[in-house]
């Protein structure tokens, strides 16, 4: 059997100790994330996800900034079958209804699956119907809800 | 809502925003962090820290001109006072030392200095290696 002989001052060895911290970290840690980064419409944009045990908060930007911050949640309808949305803008531009529909299309999908709540940030330059599509579509197709 | 087309032939790009994840432990409690960090210098950052993986409250800090020390806003409140007064001055100082916006999820369930202390250190020396990145 070849002896191996590892050299703790080789930068590689510190560059692969720093990975298997980090792989060791995300396998116990309780939050499962993930970023996805694509450009729409020529425009860079950034999607976060974390899932957390009563949340999930999605973050989606365009310009490196986090802006409008909207908790959203699903409740039982009182009346009707049909379930009821709150939609509340915690901080930024709520005149905007762009944003709210973001939110609304967002916990619809979530509360198929589940009772957790949303916690969305969005800052988007683009604000057109396809980009806000492709958005949409990029987060259903890779949720972790 | 009309259907959503496969977006595969989107350009993928290198990410502007990573999430960096720490696990710690105080004494029997185990801590978890985590920061959402944009590339640019400048821009804000969120950091979530808790004993337990919910996400029960959020504040914002940032520097503004008029005042001398930041001003921070509870944008989701958690029922304990003591968490916002913790969650408070950890945001002020992240902002003075780090400057730039802090967005902040701050839910500890025991109140103890010692541990409160331990969490704000912590957070500055991840911070500090970080955002040197």
């Amino acid at each position: 059997m070849n002896s191996l002989l590892i050299d703790s001052s080789n930068p590689s060895f510190d560059a692969l100790r720093d990975d298997n911290l980090k792989n060791s970290i995300e396998k116990s840690h309780p939050i499962k994330s993930k970023v996805i980064s694509k450009k729409i419409n020529n425009v860079d944009t950034d999607i976060a996800m974390s899932c957390f045990a009563d949340t999930i908060f999605l973050t989606i930007s365009q310009n490196q900034k986090f802006n409008t911050w909207i908790r959203a949640s699903k409740s039982d309808g009182i009346l009707l079958d049909e379930p009821s949305y709150q939609i509340d803008t915690l901080l930024g531009n709520n005149q905007d209804v762009l944003f709210s529909i973001y939110a609304r299309q967002l916990i619809e999908n979530i509360g198929e699956t589940s009772n957790k709540s949303l916690m969305l940030s969005i800052s988007v330059t683009d604000k057109s119907k396809d980009t806000f599509k492709q958005i949409l579509s990029i987060i259903f197709e890779n949720k972790i809800w | 809502m009309e259907s959503l087309r496969i977006t595969d032939d989107l350009d993928s790009i290198d990410p502007n925003i990573r999430i960096e994840k720490h696990i710690d432990n105080f004494e029997d409690t185990r801590i978890y962090f985590m920061f959402y960090i944009f590339k640019s210098q400048d821009a804000p950052i969120f950091i979530w820290v808790s004993d337990s993986p919910t996400f029960s409250t959020l504040s914002v800090s940032m520097k503004i001109p008029m005042e001398k020390l930041p001003i921070t806003s509870h944008l989701l409140e958690s029922s304990s006072i003591n968490s916002n007064d913790s969650s408070n001055s950890l945001s002020q100082r992240i902002v003075i030392k780090f400057k730039v916006q802090t967005f902040l999820s701050y839910s500890i369930s025991q109140d103890i200095p010692e541990m409160s202390h331990f969490i704000e250190k912590t957070i500055f020396d991840l911070l500090s290696k970080y955002l040197k990145k």
